[in-house]
Protein backbone atom coordinates (compact mmCIF):
# COMPACT_ATOMS: atom_id res chain seq x y z
CA UNK A 1 0.00 0.00 0.00
CA UNK A 2 1.41 3.37 -1.03
CA UNK A 3 2.38 5.78 1.72
CA UNK A 4 -0.06 8.61 2.29
CA UNK A 5 1.04 12.06 3.24
CA UNK A 6 -0.84 14.77 5.11
CA UNK A 7 -0.31 18.14 6.75
CA UNK A 8 1.02 17.99 10.31
CA UNK A 9 -1.84 18.37 12.82
CA UNK A 10 -0.23 21.64 13.99
CA UNK A 11 -1.27 23.19 10.69
CA UNK A 12 -4.25 21.03 9.74
CA UNK A 13 -6.85 23.73 10.39
CA UNK A 14 -5.30 26.17 7.95
CA UNK A 15 -7.03 26.89 4.66
CA UNK A 16 -3.91 27.83 2.78
CA UNK A 17 -0.27 26.74 2.89
CA UNK A 18 1.22 27.87 -0.40
CA UNK A 19 4.45 26.34 -1.62
CA UNK A 20 6.29 25.94 -4.92
CA UNK A 21 6.54 22.24 -5.74
CA UNK A 22 7.33 20.43 -8.97
CA UNK A 23 7.56 23.72 -10.88
CA UNK A 24 4.26 25.21 -9.75
CA UNK A 25 2.54 26.85 -6.77
CA UNK A 26 0.26 24.48 -4.86
CA UNK A 27 -1.84 24.67 -1.73
CA UNK A 28 -0.47 21.97 0.57
CA UNK A 29 -3.84 21.64 2.30
CA UNK A 30 -5.15 19.99 -0.85
CA UNK A 31 -7.79 22.67 -1.46
CA UNK A 32 -7.86 25.11 -4.35
CA UNK A 33 -6.78 28.61 -3.40
CA UNK A 34 -7.30 31.96 -5.09
CA UNK A 35 -4.43 34.31 -5.67
CA UNK A 36 -5.51 37.88 -6.37
CA UNK A 37 -3.19 39.85 -8.61
CA UNK A 38 -3.74 43.54 -7.85
CA UNK A 39 -4.42 46.12 -10.52
CA UNK A 40 -1.33 47.73 -11.98
CA UNK A 41 -0.70 50.59 -14.39
CA UNK A 42 -0.85 48.12 -17.27
CA UNK A 43 -3.21 45.37 -16.10
CA UNK A 44 -6.57 45.00 -14.37
CA UNK A 45 -6.92 43.03 -11.15
CA UNK A 46 -7.27 39.32 -11.88
CA UNK A 47 -7.62 36.07 -9.99
CA UNK A 48 -5.48 32.99 -10.39
CA UNK A 49 -6.41 29.56 -9.06
CA UNK A 50 -3.69 27.73 -7.18
CA UNK A 51 -4.38 23.98 -7.28
CA UNK A 52 -4.44 21.76 -4.24
CA UNK A 53 -1.32 19.69 -3.74
CA UNK A 54 -1.36 16.08 -4.92
CA UNK A 55 0.09 13.21 -2.94
CA UNK A 56 3.10 13.40 -5.27
CA UNK A 57 3.57 17.05 -4.30
CA UNK A 58 3.28 16.27 -0.59
CA UNK A 59 5.82 13.46 -1.01
CA UNK A 60 8.33 15.98 -2.41
CA UNK A 61 7.76 18.33 0.53
CA UNK A 62 8.02 15.46 3.03
CA UNK A 63 11.21 14.11 1.53
CA UNK A 64 12.70 17.60 1.35
CA UNK A 65 12.35 17.91 5.11
CA UNK A 66 10.40 21.17 5.19
CA UNK A 67 9.86 22.33 8.77
CA UNK A 68 8.02 25.09 10.55
CA UNK A 69 9.82 27.58 12.78
CA UNK A 70 9.49 25.26 15.79
CA UNK A 71 11.17 22.39 13.94
CA UNK A 72 8.06 20.33 13.20
CA UNK A 73 7.69 18.84 9.71
CA UNK A 74 4.95 20.50 7.69
CA UNK A 75 4.03 17.21 5.99
CA UNK A 76 3.94 13.84 7.75
CA UNK A 77 3.17 10.26 6.81
CA UNK A 78 -0.47 9.61 7.58
CA UNK A 79 0.35 6.68 9.84
CA UNK A 80 3.50 8.19 11.33
CA UNK A 81 4.02 9.33 14.85
CA UNK A 82 3.70 13.11 14.84
CA UNK A 83 6.18 13.89 17.53
CA UNK A 84 8.70 16.64 16.85
CA UNK A 85 11.16 15.91 14.06
CA UNK B 1 30.41 23.49 14.58
CA UNK B 2 33.75 25.27 14.69
CA UNK B 3 36.26 24.57 11.98
CA UNK B 4 38.38 26.46 9.48
CA UNK B 5 37.21 25.31 6.05
CA UNK B 6 39.76 25.52 3.26
CA UNK B 7 38.81 28.11 0.63
CA UNK B 8 40.34 27.93 -2.82
CA UNK B 9 41.53 30.98 -4.75
CA UNK B 10 38.97 32.32 -7.23
CA UNK B 11 40.10 31.48 -10.76
CA UNK B 12 37.07 32.85 -12.64
CA UNK B 13 35.84 36.36 -13.40
CA UNK B 14 32.98 35.95 -10.90
CA UNK B 15 32.61 38.50 -8.17
CA UNK B 16 30.64 41.33 -9.75
CA UNK B 17 29.12 43.40 -6.96
CA UNK B 18 25.70 44.87 -6.31
CA UNK B 19 22.08 43.77 -6.12
CA UNK B 20 19.47 44.23 -8.82
CA UNK B 21 16.13 43.21 -7.30
CA UNK B 22 14.48 42.33 -3.99
CA UNK B 23 11.28 40.72 -2.75
CA UNK B 24 10.00 41.37 0.78
CA UNK B 25 7.27 39.96 2.99
CA UNK B 26 6.21 40.15 6.63
CA UNK B 27 7.94 37.30 8.44
CA UNK B 28 4.60 36.06 9.78
CA UNK B 29 3.64 35.14 6.21
CA UNK B 30 6.28 32.38 6.18
CA UNK B 31 5.02 29.14 7.73
CA UNK B 32 7.75 26.67 6.82
CA UNK B 33 11.15 26.41 5.15
CA UNK B 34 13.12 23.64 3.49
CA UNK B 35 16.86 23.81 4.05
CA UNK B 36 19.08 21.84 1.67
CA UNK B 37 22.07 19.80 2.74
CA UNK B 38 24.41 22.70 2.01
CA UNK B 39 22.44 25.10 4.21
CA UNK B 40 20.69 26.83 1.31
CA UNK B 41 16.94 27.47 1.34
CA UNK B 42 15.26 25.36 -1.33
CA UNK B 43 11.57 25.96 -0.60
CA UNK B 44 9.19 28.16 1.37
CA UNK B 45 5.59 27.73 2.44
CA UNK B 46 3.50 30.86 2.78
CA UNK B 47 0.45 31.24 5.02
CA UNK B 48 -1.53 32.86 2.20
CA UNK B 49 -0.88 33.59 -1.49
CA UNK B 50 0.50 36.81 -3.00
CA UNK B 51 2.40 38.09 0.02
CA UNK B 52 5.73 38.95 -1.64
CA UNK B 53 6.25 42.57 -2.65
CA UNK B 54 8.54 42.98 -5.65
CA UNK B 55 10.95 45.88 -5.17
CA UNK B 56 12.28 46.80 -8.61
CA UNK B 57 14.59 49.57 -7.53
CA UNK B 58 16.58 51.85 -9.81
CA UNK B 59 20.25 51.03 -9.87
CA UNK B 60 21.66 52.81 -12.89
CA UNK B 61 24.23 54.42 -10.58
CA UNK B 62 25.11 51.13 -8.86
CA UNK B 63 24.06 52.30 -5.41
CA UNK B 64 21.96 49.34 -4.20
CA UNK B 65 23.55 46.81 -1.88
CA UNK B 66 22.98 44.19 0.78
CA UNK B 67 25.98 43.98 3.07
CA UNK B 68 26.55 41.96 6.22
CA UNK B 69 29.30 42.82 8.61
CA UNK B 70 30.32 40.59 11.49
CA UNK B 71 30.53 41.99 15.01
CA UNK B 72 31.96 40.36 18.12
CA UNK B 73 29.34 40.73 20.87
CA UNK B 74 30.55 39.16 24.08
CA UNK B 75 31.81 35.77 23.00
CA UNK B 76 29.63 35.51 19.92
CA UNK B 77 29.98 36.86 16.39
CA UNK B 78 26.73 38.23 15.01
CA UNK B 79 25.87 39.49 11.53
CA UNK B 80 24.72 43.07 11.06
CA UNK B 81 22.92 43.33 7.75
CA UNK B 82 22.32 46.61 5.93
CA UNK B 83 20.54 47.00 2.63
CA UNK B 84 19.88 50.01 0.46
CA UNK B 85 17.62 50.53 -2.53
CA UNK B 86 16.60 53.66 -4.38
CA UNK B 87 13.48 54.52 -6.40
CA UNK B 88 13.78 57.49 -8.72
CA UNK B 89 10.98 60.05 -8.69
CA UNK B 90 8.26 60.72 -6.13
CA UNK B 91 4.55 59.99 -6.39
CA UNK B 92 1.75 59.62 -3.89
CA UNK B 93 1.79 55.87 -4.59
CA UNK B 94 5.46 55.69 -3.55
CA UNK B 95 4.78 57.74 -0.41
CA UNK B 96 1.94 55.38 0.50
CA UNK B 97 4.24 52.42 -0.15
CA UNK B 98 6.85 53.94 2.17
CA UNK B 99 4.28 54.47 4.91
CA UNK B 100 3.12 50.87 4.64
CA UNK B 101 6.69 49.50 4.51
CA UNK B 102 7.77 51.34 7.66
CA UNK B 103 4.78 49.89 9.52
CA UNK B 104 6.07 46.33 8.98
CA UNK B 105 7.66 45.20 12.26
CA UNK B 106 9.68 42.34 10.87
CA UNK B 107 10.44 41.29 7.31
CA UNK B 108 12.14 38.63 5.29
CA UNK B 109 13.85 40.05 2.21
CA UNK B 110 15.24 38.09 -0.73
CA UNK B 111 18.07 39.91 -2.52
CA UNK B 112 19.09 39.07 -6.10
CA UNK B 113 22.72 39.88 -6.77
CA UNK B 114 24.05 40.81 -10.20
CA UNK B 115 26.43 37.88 -9.79
CA UNK B 116 23.47 35.48 -9.74
CA UNK B 117 23.60 34.56 -6.07
CA UNK B 118 20.34 35.07 -4.12
CA UNK B 119 20.43 35.73 -0.35
CA UNK B 120 17.66 35.64 2.23
CA UNK B 121 17.79 38.38 4.88
CA UNK B 122 15.84 37.61 8.04
CA UNK B 123 16.26 33.82 8.18
CA UNK B 124 19.20 32.19 9.95
CA UNK B 125 20.31 28.65 9.17
CA UNK B 126 22.30 26.92 11.92
CA UNK B 127 25.31 25.19 10.30
CA UNK B 128 25.40 22.51 12.99
CA UNK B 129 22.09 20.93 12.00
CA UNK B 130 20.68 23.04 9.14
CA UNK B 131 17.72 24.07 11.29
CA UNK B 132 16.26 27.49 10.55
CA UNK B 133 14.91 30.37 12.59
CA UNK B 134 13.95 33.97 12.05
CA UNK B 135 16.77 36.39 12.74
CA UNK B 136 17.16 37.77 16.24
CA UNK B 137 16.45 41.30 15.04
CA UNK B 138 14.34 41.07 11.90
CA UNK B 139 14.82 43.37 8.93
CA UNK B 140 12.91 46.63 8.99
CA UNK B 141 12.58 49.21 6.25
CA UNK B 142 13.41 52.80 7.12
CA UNK B 143 12.38 54.94 4.15
CA UNK B 144 13.65 58.35 3.07
CA UNK B 145 11.51 60.56 0.84
CA UNK B 146 13.78 63.17 -0.69
CA UNK B 147 13.31 66.19 -2.94
CA UNK B 148 17.09 66.71 -2.89
CA UNK B 149 18.26 69.83 -4.77
CA UNK B 150 17.96 71.00 -8.35
CA UNK B 151 21.32 69.43 -9.12
CA UNK B 152 20.03 65.97 -8.25
CA UNK B 153 16.95 63.77 -8.66
CA UNK B 154 14.03 63.51 -6.27
CA UNK B 155 13.75 59.97 -4.98
CA UNK B 156 12.63 57.53 -2.33
CA UNK B 157 15.11 55.31 -0.54
CA UNK B 158 14.65 52.16 1.53
CA UNK B 159 17.29 51.44 4.16
CA UNK B 160 17.06 47.97 5.69
CA UNK B 161 18.83 46.74 8.80
CA UNK B 162 18.78 43.46 10.69
CA UNK B 163 20.91 41.42 13.04
CA UNK B 164 21.27 37.66 12.79
CA UNK B 165 23.18 34.96 14.60
CA UNK B 166 24.30 33.63 11.22
CA UNK B 167 25.07 35.24 7.88
CA UNK B 168 22.15 35.20 5.47
CA UNK B 169 21.72 31.91 3.61
CA UNK B 170 21.37 31.64 -0.14
CA UNK B 171 18.28 30.27 -1.83
CA UNK B 172 17.73 28.23 -4.96
CA UNK B 173 14.34 29.93 -5.47
CA UNK B 174 14.26 32.11 -8.56
CA UNK B 175 12.03 35.05 -9.47
CA UNK B 176 9.40 32.82 -11.10
CA UNK B 177 9.11 30.63 -8.01
CA UNK B 178 8.72 33.60 -5.66
CA UNK B 179 6.16 35.30 -7.90
CA UNK B 180 4.17 32.06 -8.12
CA UNK B 181 3.72 31.94 -4.35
Amino acid sequence: MAAKYKIHPRHASKDTLISFVNGKAVNLTGKKATKVHPKTLTADQWDETIPGATQADLKVVYEGGMKDVDGYPIVVLDSAEVNQG
Amino acid sequence: MSEIVAIAKNTSCLGIGGVRLAYATEYTNITAVTVGTGGEITALTMATPAQWGKLSFDDEDNQAYYNEEGELVGNRVVSNGTGFMLFNGLTQAKIEAANQAKACCGLVIIWFHYSGIVRVQGIDVDPTDDSWSFSKRLPRIVPNVLSDTGENAERMEYNVTHQGLQFSPTTTLDEAAIEAL
